[in-house]
């Protein structure tokens, strides 16, 4: 288990380090960096300053040492919008941001499980057939249209609920529906199909034949062998909760990261964007891993490390 | 091209793989071949025996070039074997063909068999494809008609004599075929093997025929090699190792033939299968052999040659070549 | 992603027998045609050009809720016809849409491909970039991408098309892999074949049927991020219109003018509906180890 882990961490590593370089890449690529990050009408004794601090007249692999270097240090530049750091810029927004995740998350969890497991135990019967109606819509609706259906209904034509803005928790209502209904759907699908293919297994059949109750059967061995697949999409879901609401809240205009990502693009605000790009990248390889070593305690077979090559 | 070279010699290989457990896992040296050295002659086949995962069909590929050893060297009508891959090594591949023991697995399944028939044709350029295959498909039994068909159509002993068509169709000087009927229904092997007997006198190839079967090796074979554990243990003709095998390990696989009708007494063979990673010190096979002595704990035996020309590697058929016959 | 779905070697042999197409299907299939039609028929059926002003008309509403048959989806806040600037999108993103599975596709393969051959190094930074592209949420990688370098269509569809191409690594990877250790690729190599006839005449038809499923699964989500990105405002760039955008721009209206926002969503929803629909379809059919 101990060698599981340590591998593991490595690989989180080197993801993030490889983030970081495709980040010092483009950043490259898209033409002189001091400009890009200072902005383009940033005082000549600034941008500067820039190059001498991050080494701009260093070769090459001194200045990729050095950005590596200095965003280890959380130096992630300033926003050329209005000169504060892109770290604090970025930082202050995720409140906004899980406000609305959050409670998503729980929606996705506790609807889209249930939905899963329920239409699996009872295949092609009325509820299994809604459930999966239900669940390729959540997955072909995409969520700005879902979004705005629900603020024409709900806020334009009953006037129940505020279209945007983040004044009072009733404004967070409607982007929180909007998330949580596209990641149930598509947490019941996928739940639904792992528990089929683990119902379908010899051992849930032995299990029963040698007379097991089904109900042992199914949280025995079918749920905690059905629950494995599914962990590796919430583990994504989790990853997702600093930055998984770009477009809704763009719909709701809320406040959150992912407003702040959009201005930021439309902006070429390029620090803000590396910033949250960082953020992004460690969220979910973080959650990756969490994610791996759960695998190993849920799955014995992945404990030892021997996990069998492609 | 040394005509007086023999077709293909091969000396002291050796092929190491790294077992690796997990990632971040402690390398584990196995040694699949560990000094074999063999020698076939034109138009001759080697019957090559042994347990499966004792190295035979590594050999197998180091001989075909397919795979490159990481010490000693195989030479190929006097000179040496191209590196795998290049230009020159798939030229030769018109030469040397090798047959599978999984003719499904070894075909298209999406060609035709005479697609597949013609593809070697293709790929070296030779033309009059079409009477070619037709040819080809006759001699190794399939109707002409058949060259329509896809995989999945015929037999498994079809499918066979498909993959030797294809084998053949650039008339190789050398053909090695790796357990080439263990995949195969009983009553198959033996006319598989006939046609390997019959195409060799026809298009008069060298044959390395690897299979875990003595039995199977006697019918095709002018010599014999027995392998365990990496290394040839003894070599010699067909008929003398299956009438008096001078190594305990041959003489286990002897006595493993079933003779209906006769009663014979079993060599049972004691401890666990040999596992590659873990070799045995000294002679590989002391661990189970029922004459082991503490000289062969020690020392590994080398591959040395007999009285009676026969080539043996163990301490004590050397020692005494009268070994008693029933020792356990 | 568990790794065991590419080592099963997933081989179709020809089908004679049919079965019959579901219902569901068909009408997917059906729609999906009429889509194809009015991309490629635009500038014929398309009543006015899609910039075409009309000012006398302005936000008039559809047919159906009393408009005029003049403009039968209604008209934007300049006059714009809905129905022509609709055609447009759909053209457009049906354009990039297929440019960007297509590059995905080759991109995919051709690493996967690259990987299974050599091995080693070559393999190891493949699989490193798969690990790294699986670890990011594509929207985000996409924005930063597009803040970093600007906006163009070309980038738009280059940048499309690296969605999903880690997929088709893995799945070429993995059954080259399988076809090379003891099968049919192997012995093609034994002929002395070169590794452009292994690949392009053996290997690549046996995995066709596999990679044009997960295209077809692949496909409705390259429909949505650029619908996504374009609804930002980050994808398609006026005077350039697609579904996505017409989304974008005609929610300032959704309370005057809900039809300019509603006839590019329907649109966007029965497409990647009916491509999804026919992808679950092709995936049970023709290779139910992709799951």
């Amino acid at each position: 288990m101990l060698r599981f882990a340590t591998a593991r961490l490595a690989r989180a590593g080197l993801t993030i380090a490889m983030v970081v370089t495709f980040a010092f890449v483009v950043l490259r690529l898209s033409g002189d960096p001091a400009q890009i990050i200072m902005g383009a009408d940033a005082p000549p004794e600034a941008i500067d300053a820039f190059r001498t601090a991050w080494g701009l007249d260093e070769p090459v692999w001194v200045q990729y040492l050095s950005y590596f270097s200095a965003i280890l240090q959380g130096d992630l530049g300033r926003s050329m919008r209005d000169g504060r750091d892109a770290i604090v810029l970025v930082t202050e927004r995720i409140p906004a941001t899980l406000a609305l995740t959050l409670p998503a998350l729980l929606i996705k969890i506790g609807l889209g499980i249930p939905a899963g497991i329920f239409a699996a135990l009872h295949r092609n019967s009325l509820a299994d057939r809604i459930v999966m109606v239900v669940a390729v819509a959540g997955f072909t609706v995409p969520s700005f249209v879902l979004g705005l259906l629900l603020v024409l209904v709900f806020a334009v034509q009953l006037g129940w609920l505020p279209s945007g803005g983040q004044e009072s928790w009733r404004h967070a209502i409607l982007p929180v529906i909007t998330l949580g209904l596209g990641g149930a759907a598509v947490l019941a699908r996928f739940t639904r199909s792992a528990m089929l293919e683990v119902l379908g297994q010899p051992y849930i059949r032995t299990a029963s034949a040698k007379g097991v109750p089904w109900r042992s059967v199914v949280t025995g061995h079918a749920l905690p062998n059905a629950a494995i697949p599914t962990v590796t999409i919430i583990g994504f879901m989790v990853g997702s909760l600093i930055a998984g609401a770009v477009v809704v809240e763009s719909v709701f205009s809320w406040p959150g990261v992912g407003r702040l990502l959009v201005v930021a693009v439309s902006n070429r605000d390029l620090a803000v964007v590396q910033c949250i790009l960082l953020l992004v990248a460690v969220t979910m390889v973080c959650a990756n891993l969490i994610v791996d070593l759960l695998y190993g305690l849920l799955d014995p077979r992945l404990r030892s490390g021997t996990r069998k090559a492609g | 091209m040394r005509p007086d070279a023999p077709l293909l010699d091969a000396k002291d290989l050796v092929r190491r793989y790294d077992m690796r457990r997990g990632f971040l896992g402690r390398a584990v040296e196995v040694r699949a071949v560990d000094g074999v050295s063999l020698r076939i002659e034109r138009g001759r086949t080697l019957g090559l025996v042994g347990e499966s995962g004792c190295g035979k069909s590594t050999t197998g590929r180091l001989v075909l070039g397919m795979e490159t050893p990481d010490q000693g060297s195989v030479s190929f009508e006097g000179q040496p074997l191209p590196s795998p891959g290049s230009a020159a090594w798939r030229a030769q591949r018109a030469r040397m063909q090798m047959v599978y023991q999984d003719p499904l697995g070894a075909l298209d399944r999406r060609l035709s068999i005479g697609t597949q028939v013609a593809e070697p044709l293709e790929i070296h350029r030779i033309g009059d494809r079409a009477a070619r295959v037709q040819d080809l498909l006759r001699a190794v039994g399939l109707r002409p008609d058949q060259a329509e068909r896809y995989p999945h159509e015929l037999s498994g002993g079809q499918r066979q004599r498909a993959v030797l068509a294809r084998a053949l169709a650039t008339e190789p000087a050398l053909l090695v075929c790796d357990e080439p009927i263990s995949a195969l229904d009983v009553s198959i092997q033996a006319q598989v093997m006939n046609l390997l007997v019959d195409l060799q006198e026809r298009f008069g190839m060298g044959i390395l025929f690897i299979s875990h079967d003595l039995r199977a090796v006697r019918q095709v074979s002018h010599r014999v090699a027995v392998m365990y554990l990496g290394r040839i243990v003894e070599e010699g003709e067909p008929d003398a190792i299956l009438q008096d095998p001078a190594h305990p390990y041959a003489r286990t696989l002897v006595s493993a033939i079933p003779h209906p009708g006769r009663r014979v007494d079993r060599i049972i063979l004691q401890g666990d299968p040999p596992n590659p990673a873990d070799r045995p010190s000294g002679c590989a096979f002391h661990p189970r052999c029922p004459v082991a002595t503490a000289l062969c704990a020690r020392e590994t035996p080398a591959l040395k040659r007999r009285g009676d020309g026969r080539l043996v590697a163990c301490h004590l058929a050397h020692r005494d070549e009268a070994l008693p016959r029933k020792a356990a | 992603m568990p790794e065991g779905l590419v080592t099963v070697a997933t081989v179709v042999p020809p089908q004679p027998k049919r079965a019959s197409v579901p219902l569901l299907v068909r009408l997917g299939g059906a729609w999906l045609l009429a889509m194809l039609a009015v991309a490629l028929l635009a500038d014929v059926i398309a009543p006015y050009g899609y910039t075409a002003l009309d000012l006398r008309n302005r936000l008039s509403p559809p047919v159906t809720l009393g408009g005029s048959w003049l403009h039968p989806l209604g008209t934007d806040e300049l006059g714009r016809d809905v129905l022509a600037r609709l055609i447009y999108s759909i053209r457009t993103s049906l354009l990039i849409a297929f440019g960007a599975t297509i590059i995905g596709a080759v991109v995919g393969t051709t690493l996967g491909f690259l990987a299974a051959h050599f091995r080693g190094l070559v393999e190891q930074a493949v699989l490193a970039l798969v690990d790294f592209s699986a670890s990011l949420p594509f929207l985000i990688l996409a924005l930063a991408v597009l803040a970093f370098f600007g906006n163009s269509l070309v980038l738009l569809v280059c940048l499309l098309g690296l969605h999903a191409w880690e997929r088709y690594a893995r799945i070429a990877r993995g059954l080259a892999l399988a076809a090379g250790a003891q099968g049919y690729a192997a012995a093609v190599r034994g002929l002395g074949a070169t590794p452009w006839r292994i690949y392009g005449r053996h290997v690549l038809p046996n995995i066709a049927s596999t990679l044009i499923v997960s295209m077809t699964l692949a496909f409705p989500e390259v429909i949505l991020l650029e619908s996504g990105l374009s609804f930002l405002g980050l994808g398609v760039q006026p005077p350039e219109t697609s579904l996505g955008s017409m989304v974008g721009y005609g929610r300032e209206y959704l309370t005057r003018a809900p039809w300019i926002l509603l006839a590019p969503a329907v649109t966007i929803v029965l497409t990647t509906l009916s491509v999804s629909l026919i992808g679950d379809w092709l995936r049970d059919r023709l290779d139910p180890t992709l799951r």
